[in-house]
């Protein structure tokens, strides 16, 4: 009788740890998400941006995608319902897991019409790229006056074409579809080097156990690698075989993240 | 003899049956605390680059408003006792301290517009946000990740393994109470 009242005890305990953990998480996240639209790089839930700017947005972004692997997404929406926008953001991106996996090379301008703010949020492997304080100016010196006028596609085509751009220069590449608006960048971002020694002690030990050991530790590796990357295609936001946009024939998003990268600000 | 093999093999096999869980729930603990300590050091990460941003803010607003000398002393004592803190709590109350000192900083702008309207100072406080916010997340998937740890560690079959091998319990990530809210600037009026 005790180790039964003890039991169901324990279960209740581990149901009230869950409730919490959930309880904490919704609370966070009162407003639901919305899935992505076809359009991919522009998701526009307000009906604000016409027709023929979001076709010219979605061909800048796509074109990105296509030279530089960068997923610059748009997500226009009403309001964020209480939670600060750059909550938001951050769900929204990881979410949907905007840019590639591991890359983390995503961006996403985040505009709440009803509440008049907006948001860049910039993926960690863009951060050298998109400076926080550039994005802000871009957004204030090319969106604002637009967005103040109610002008929301003029403003939304510039500061996008320019950061595309800003994007795109780092790759190497120029973009056709762009509007090229001749906007100064800051510093560019920094390369990162690479530790030539740590790659030399890993292909020697590898040499290694190849040679006296005939490769058995490097098999259990790839075995551990190949059951941990079979385990994480299952579950988590943002993968491949998630709410992907369907017809659109772009592809779904990479399952990138952010770290909180980026700017925001008011109309 | 071939019962003494059929002994062993049937140990061998018993100690397999124990042995897998044992390995797999330990290395599950592994995996989870270093996920704990890969956020911590975002955390420490982030909390640099803020140090980093400090003087130079601090100089842009002193060649505007170098009278308010109270809030500079402030801001240093914070931040050299942010370098001088060793454990999560330590740290977590210096940066608290920080934060208040900076939001005051950035509060002061209001009364010198010609600060308020410099580019330089306009980046560096956007930076400074951004920083902000980069930390509040980071904090965030700290507390995330050793929730998820502490959880596996103290749930039925792991807690044994985490006994036997002594994975400590790891602390949440407390800020305090005027840490919560990152210093906002508004250049709307400029």
């Amino acid at each position: 009788m005790i180790r039964r009242n003890f039991k169901s005890y324990k279960c209740l305990l581990s149901y009230l740890l869950l409730f919490l953990i959930l309880s904490k998480t919704l609370v966070y996240g009162a407003p639901t998400l919305p899935s992505p639209t076809n359009a991919k790089y522009i998701n526009d839930y307000t009906d604000t941006i016409d027709e023929q700017t979001a076709n010219r947005i979605i061909s800048i972004g796509y074109e990105l995608e296509i030279k530089t692997g960068a997923q610059a997404i748009i997500a226009v929406i009403n309001s964020t319902e209480g939670l600060p926008i750059e909550d938001y953001a951050l769900k929204l991106f990881r979410g949907w897991g905007i840019g590639q996996k591991g890359q983390d090379n995503g961006l996403l301008i985040l505009l709440a019409i009803k509440d008049q703010t907006w948001r860049v949020e910039v993926g960690r492997g863009l951060e050298g790229v998109v400076p926080d304080a550039l994005t802000n100016r871009i957004m204030t010196d090319l969106a604002r006056s637009s967005f103040i006028q109610g002008n929301y596609s003029e403003g939304l085509l510039a500061s996008y074409s320019t950061v595309c751009d800003t994007i795109a220069m780092e790759y190497g590449v120029t973009l056709d579809k762009s509007l090229n608006i001749s906007y100064a960048p800051t510093s560019p971002g920094t390369s990162n080097r690479q530790n030539i020694l740590g790659y030399w002690i890993v292909f020697i030990l590898i040499a290694m156990d190849l040679i006296l050991n005939r490769g058995r530790i490097l098999s259990t590796i790839m075995q551990i690698l190949f059951i941990n990357s079979f385990y994480n295609r299952q579950g988590g936001p943002g993968n491949r075989n998630g709410r992907g946009p369907g017809g659109g024939g772009f592809g779904g998003f990479g399952g990138g993240s952010s770290g909180g990268g980026g700017s925001s600000g008011s109309w | 003899m071939k019962s003494a093999t059929k002994v062993i093999i049937s140990l061998l096999i018993i100690i397999g049956i124990i042995a897998i869980p044992v390995i797999g729930g330990y290395n599950t603990l592994v995996n989870l605390d270093q996920t704990v300590n890969s956020a911590e050091a975002n955390i420490e990460t982030q909390l640099q680059r803020r140090m980093d941003l400090i003087p130079n803010l601090v100089n842009t607003v002193k060649g505007y408003a170098s009278q308010e000398k109270e809030i500079f002393t402030n801001i240093a004592n914070a931040r050299s006792r942010l370098a001088g803190a060793t454990t999560l709590t330590e740290q977590a109350e210096a940066d608290g301290e920080l934060s208040n000192a900076l939001s005051r900083l950035l509060l002061i702008v209001e009364r010198y517009p010609d600060l308020k309207s410099n580019q330089n100072f306009k980046d560096l406080s956007i930076q400074l946000e951004g920083t902000e916010n980069r930390i509040a997340i980071a904090r965030q998937d700290y507390n995330t990740a050793v929730t998820a740890y502490n959880t596996k560690r103290r749930r039925f079959p792991s807690n044994i393994i985490a006994s036997i091998f002594s994975f400590p319990e790891r602390p949440l990530y407390k800020a305090n109470a005027g840490a919560q809210t990152a210093p906002t600037v508004d250049f709307s009026n400029s």
